[in-house]
Parts: C-alpha cells; sequence; structure tokens
C-alpha cells in the first residue's frame, strides 16, 4: 500500500513540475511549495489529489503547505489518514 | 486550473524552473553579472575578507537609499548572518531596536486624532505611540501563550478572533463613546494594531509548529529589513525553512542580495527618468488628475488618459519593484534565503500569473489567511465553484479588508459611513481583479508555451496588461470619488461621452 501511494504521489509530482515548465528531476525529501519550485495556488492541485486518491480531510485537521511540501511530508498524511507506518 | 499559475520558481528565479522557449537558451546579456554563478567569487565571498567585501559593498550601494539607517542595518544584518547560532536573538534585538527607535514607519493616529479633538498641544504623539507598541507587544505575547496553550475554541481560529477583535476597536473608535485623551489613545491603538495586524497573524498561526520562546516571534514584527503592514518574509517558521545552513548557502544568497539591490537601484534610475519623461516633458496627467478633469467636466483626450492610466501601471509596477527589492535584498545579506516580492511581472502570460509575479508575499498573505482556509472548507464537492470562491475570498475580501486597515486613517478623517462609502470604487477594483484571476484560473491554457511568439507570448502578455491598465481607473485611493465617476472615465476612455 505505501510503495503504492508514494508512486502515485511522485507521478502527481512529475506531472505538477512537468505543467509548470520546471524541472522534473527530485528526491522524496525536496521541498516544493516552501522553496519556490511551484506555486503556493498550485498546491490547490495538491489538495484536491490528497482529498481525492486518499480521502484527506484537511477541513477537519487543518491545512498548512508544509504538510504537503514534500512527498515525505504527503506520505506522512497519508499514513496517518490510513494508520499505517510512514515509510522513510 | 491551468499549468501557467505553477510557475512560481521561475517567477522568483530561484529554483530551476524557467521558461524553455527559445529565449531562455539564447545566451543574455546581463547589465549586473551573475555573481552567484561564479565559482571563485563564491568561494572568495565566504572567506573573512570575502564578507567584509559583500558587506562593504552592500553598504554602499544602500547607503544611498537607507541614509543614516544603513550602518545599523548592515550591522545587523551581518551580525544575523554570521552569528547563525544567535540569529534568532540578532534579527529579534535589531528589530526591537529599530521600533523603539522610531516606530514611525506606520502613520500615527495619535497625532491625527489629537489634532481632531483638538489636544495637539497637551499630548505627546510619539511617546504614546511607543507606549501602544509596548503595550501591544506585551499582549501579543500574551495572545501567542494563549493560542500556544489552548488548542479549543475560540483559540483554535486565531485570525478570525484578531479580526473580530480589529473590528470592536475600530467600532470603538468611530463611535466617539470617548473623548479627548481617552480618543486620542484608542485611534492610537487601532492603528497599531492594525499596523502589526498580519505580523501577529502569521505569528499565531505558526505557535503550533514553532516551539521557540514566543519573544522570538516578535524579531519579525517589522524586522529591521523593512516590510510594509505586509511582513516581507512572513514568520519565523517560514524564515527558518529559507535560512543559509552553511557558509557556502550563505555566500551565495548574500551575493544574490548584492545582485538584488543593485538591480534596485537601476530600477530607481529608470523610474525616475520615467517619471520625468511622463510627468515634465509629455504632461501626461495621473488616474487622479484624469478623474478630476472628468468630474469637472473638462476631460482630457481620450489617448491622453490612455497615456495616463498605462504611465500609472509602469509607475506602480516599478515602486513596488523597487521597494520590494530593496528589502529582499537586505533579508538575503542577514541569510535569509527570501524569494523575491516582484519578479518580472511585465512578462505574465495570464492575470493570475501576473497576481502572483507583482506583489509575492502580499498574494502569499491573502493565500494563506483567505484562500486556503475557504478552498478547504467551502464547496468542497463542487470543484470550479469551490476555487472561484476560495479566490474571491481572497482578491477581493482579503484585499478590501487589508486595504481598508492600512487606510483606516481615512475612518477618522471622514467618519466610518463616509470611510465604506467611500471604499466603493476599490470594492469594485477588487471584486473585478478576484473575477479575473479566477477566470484566468478556471481557463484551460495548457499548451500555451508552445503557441508560438506570436500567440504564445505577445498577444498573452498584451492581454494581461491591457487588463491592468484599464484596471487602474479604479485602483483609486482618493476615498472621495464614487464608483460612477470612475466608470465616466472608463467609458470616455473608448470615447463614450455620458
Amino acid at each position: 500500500m505505501t510503495s503504492d501511494a508514494r508512486e502515485r504521489i511522485r507521478s502527481f509530482v512529475r506531472e505538477q513540475l512537468a505543467l509548470a515548465n520546471a524541472d522534473k528531476k527530485f528526491n522524496d525529501s525536496d521541498s516544493l511549495f516552501v522553496s519556490g519550485r511551484l506555486d503556493s495556488v498550485s498546491t490547490v492541485q495538491f489538495v484536491v489529489f490528497l482529498e481525492t486518491e486518499f480521502g484527506i480531510d484537511f477541513a477537519a485537521q487543518g491545512f498548512d503547505v508544509t504538510q504537503i511540501d514534500s512527498v515525505n511530508a504527503m506520505m506522512s498524511l497519508v499514513a496517518q489518514q490510513t494508520g499505517s507506518t510512514a515509510p522513510t | 486550473m491551468s499549468s501557467d499559475l505553477r510557475n512560481v520558481a521561475s517567477a522568483n528565479g530561484v529554483g530551476p524552473a524557467r521558461s524553455v522557449g527559445w529565449w531562455s537558451r539564447a545566451p543574455r546579456w546581463r547589465l549586473i553579472p551573475p555573481l552567484d554563478t561564479y565559482p571563485g567569487v563564491v568561494s572568495f565571498a565566504e572567506t573573512t575578507r570575502g564578507r567584509i567585501a559583500v558587506v562593504v559593498a552592500f553598504g554602499l550601494l544602500l547607503a544611498p537609499v537607507q541614509g543614516k539607517l544603513t550602518i545599523a542595518t548592515i550591522a545587523a544584518a551581518a551580525a544575523s548572518a554570521y552569528a547563525p547560532k544567535y540569529r534568532r536573538w540578532a534579527v529579534t534585538a535589531a528589530t526591537l531596536i529599530f521600533l523603539m527607535h522610531d516606530p514611525s514607519w506606520y502613520p500615527s493616529l495619535t497625532a491625527l486624532a489629537a489634532a481632531k479633538e483638538g489636544i495637539a498641544d497637551r499630548i505627546d504623539a510619539p511617546t504614546l505611540q511607543r507606549a501602544l507598541l509596548a503595550l501591544f507587544l506585551l499582549l501579543a505575547l500574551a495572545a501567542i501563550h494563549v493560542v500556544r496553550s489552548y488548542r479549543r475554541a475560540p483559540f483554535n481560529r486565531p485570525i478570525v478572533c484578531l479580526l473580530l477583535l480589529y473590528g470592536a476597536s475600530l467600532l470603538i473608535a468611530a463611535s466617539h463613546a470617548f473623548r479627548a485623551v481617552s480618543q486620542v489613545v484608542i485611534w492610537g491603538w487601532v492603528g497599531t494594531l492594525g499596523a502589526y495586524f498580519w505580523f501577529l497573524c502569521y505569528a499565531l498561526l505558526d505557535v503550533s509548529k514553532d516551539r521557540a520562546p514566543a519573544s522570538m516571534q516578535l524579531g519579525v514584527f517589522h524586522p529591521f529589513w523593512g516590510s510594509s503592514t505586509t511582513p516581507i518574509g512572513k514568520g519565523w517558521v517560514y524564515l527558518r525553512k529559507v535560512e543559509a545552513l552553511n557558509a557556502h548557502e550563505l555566500a551565495i544568497t548574500q551575493l544574490k542580495g548584492l545582485k538584488l539591490l543593485a538591480w534596485s537601484l537601476v530600477l530607481r534610475a529608470a523610474y525616475y527618468a520615467f517619471d520625468y519623461a511622463s510627468r515634465q516633458t509629455l504632461t501626461i496627467p495621473t488616474v487622479d488628475e484624469a478623474v478630476v478633469a472628468q468630474i469637472a467636466g473638462a476631460p482630457f483626450s481620450w489617448y491622453v488618459c490612455w497615456g495616463s492610466l498605462a504611465c500609472s501601471f509602469l509607475r506602480d509596477v516599478l515602486l513596488a519593484a523597487i521597494g520590494g527589492h530593496t528589502i529582499v535584498a537586505c533579508a538575503r545579506l542577514a541569510g535569509f534565503r527570501l524569494l523575491r516580492h516582484t519578479y518580472r511581472p511585465l512578462e505574465s502570460r495570464t492575470i493570475a500569473e501576473f497576481w502572483n509575479r507583482y506583489l509575492f508575499y502580499f498574494k502569499e498573505l491573502l493565500v494563506e489567511f483567505f484562500f486556503y482556509p475557504t478552498f478547504i472548507r467551502c464547496f468542497r464537492r463542487h470543484q470550479r465553484l469551490r476555487l472561484f470562491f476560495a479566490t474571491f475570498m481572497a482578491a477581493c475580501v482579503g484585499n478590501i479588508i487589508w486595504h481598508f486597515m492600512r487606510d483606516v486613517s481615512a475612518v477618522l478623517e471622514l467618519g466610518l459611513a463616509q470611510a465604506v462609502i467611500g471604499f466603493q470604487t476599490f470594492a469594485f477594483y477588487a471584486a473585478a481583479l478576484a473575477v479575473g484571476i479566477s477566470m484566468s484560473q478556471l481557463r484551460p491554457r495548457r499548451g500555451i508555451a508552445d503557441a508560438g511568439w506570436l500567440r504564445g507570448k505577445v498577444l498573452p502578455v498584451a492581454r494581461v496588461l491591457l487588463f491592468f491598465c484599464i484596471l487602474e481607473v479604479f485602483d483609486d485611493e482618493n476615498r472621495t470619488y464614487s464608483l460612477p465617476q470612475h466608470f465616466a472615465l472608463l467609458l470616455h476612455l473608448f470615447g463614450v461621452t455620458l
């Protein structure tokens, strides 16, 4: 489950970076938003993706862009949601 | 959402993301050499002699702008940069010393209220403003402590609480329930709370993520590198993420700061030349003068009015870039890899992209305090409506609240009702802007980069600039002209006379 989730998130990040004409190379710990690589408004895409793909309810738990700033951060969110351990 | 919204990396020149057109691959002549990309220069900037050279060069470039505060700014920035272990202390101490030395970066409502009450000779306005600032900082510490300690309602919605507090304070001040000294003190409180409102918002937003002493949060309440009422650099949580972590990063950050400061001076020279040419040589009126002439029944020619709009728009963009670059450059010298406040807005191909490139930290403020909270809670089953509504709350409602707070002296001068009525033109501006940004977000524009030079670059840029030029008609800070009077000018631009 976790490796599948990680791959889906990576794939989505790749897609968004391509749409932004940004460098498509990234590591799982690379900052996507705080570094300025992606627009803060484009977080919308990630919020919708995480809501629909993993059932994360940001309204209930609050939202902060650092929660989705990297693949690892998003994996932690997904792990909290599914109750599994976040892989490193 | 359109792909061209997602370009803040390119929009700030910090990430690897750049436009992929042929123009980006062609070698470019640069007025200011890219020092941060020369390995020899970076290595030198890491040495003691190099650091001294960077600081001295920065001081020489800053002196014409900052005047007598240059040495203090440079000293504070150097302390922050070269003593990373004590960076928060250095920034906090420098900021508080700067504030107590001269708190007049925001308008003194105490002086204005004292004059209004006819007791100007009995009130020492600067001392009262300092006292109110000290009181505010103490209350801010208490608020940070309360929000950190009690995570239940209403303290889990601190921004809403703050907005209610500000609204209540303003209503009390505007109601004239108090007189003389009490009234002056209340207005002074409204002015101080309004000036620091968004700084406190960031601090309260950060408390759950930042376990440092609450007093450290005050270090970035109008930090020593500067800001308007919009915190440039946000709060400590953000600053900690962008601080240079080693000597190499610091050298690159400072060289980028040096470049940016040099660029701001070039823009400053361009601004003076442009202003002289447009105002003195071509005698193009300001938008305000064009509105006045329109109201008086003797309007300028339509082409002069178009020139007035274009010049006003360019003037705004240049001033935003000059101010923002200077502030960000100082923060970079202090060791913070801040993104630029303004990055090539005139190259924007969509309205949303322009908004992103024009005033980055203002947009971030609206996004964080209005867009996100709305987006995660409202219309979650209707994606387009959800995006539209969240954008409207940020670009219109948040924009109006920010400007109303900034211009709160209008309430003191005109009264609350008249000040609200006087805001009608700006409210229309904000609504039109919100609709424009929403449309630009919702419109699918995939492949715009591949559409060729004319259709992919020139025409989209021209459309964006035209939109913002026309919007200048309503971006009027004068609160005495009505919306229909501004519409009369708009129609006149197209040859229609009412």
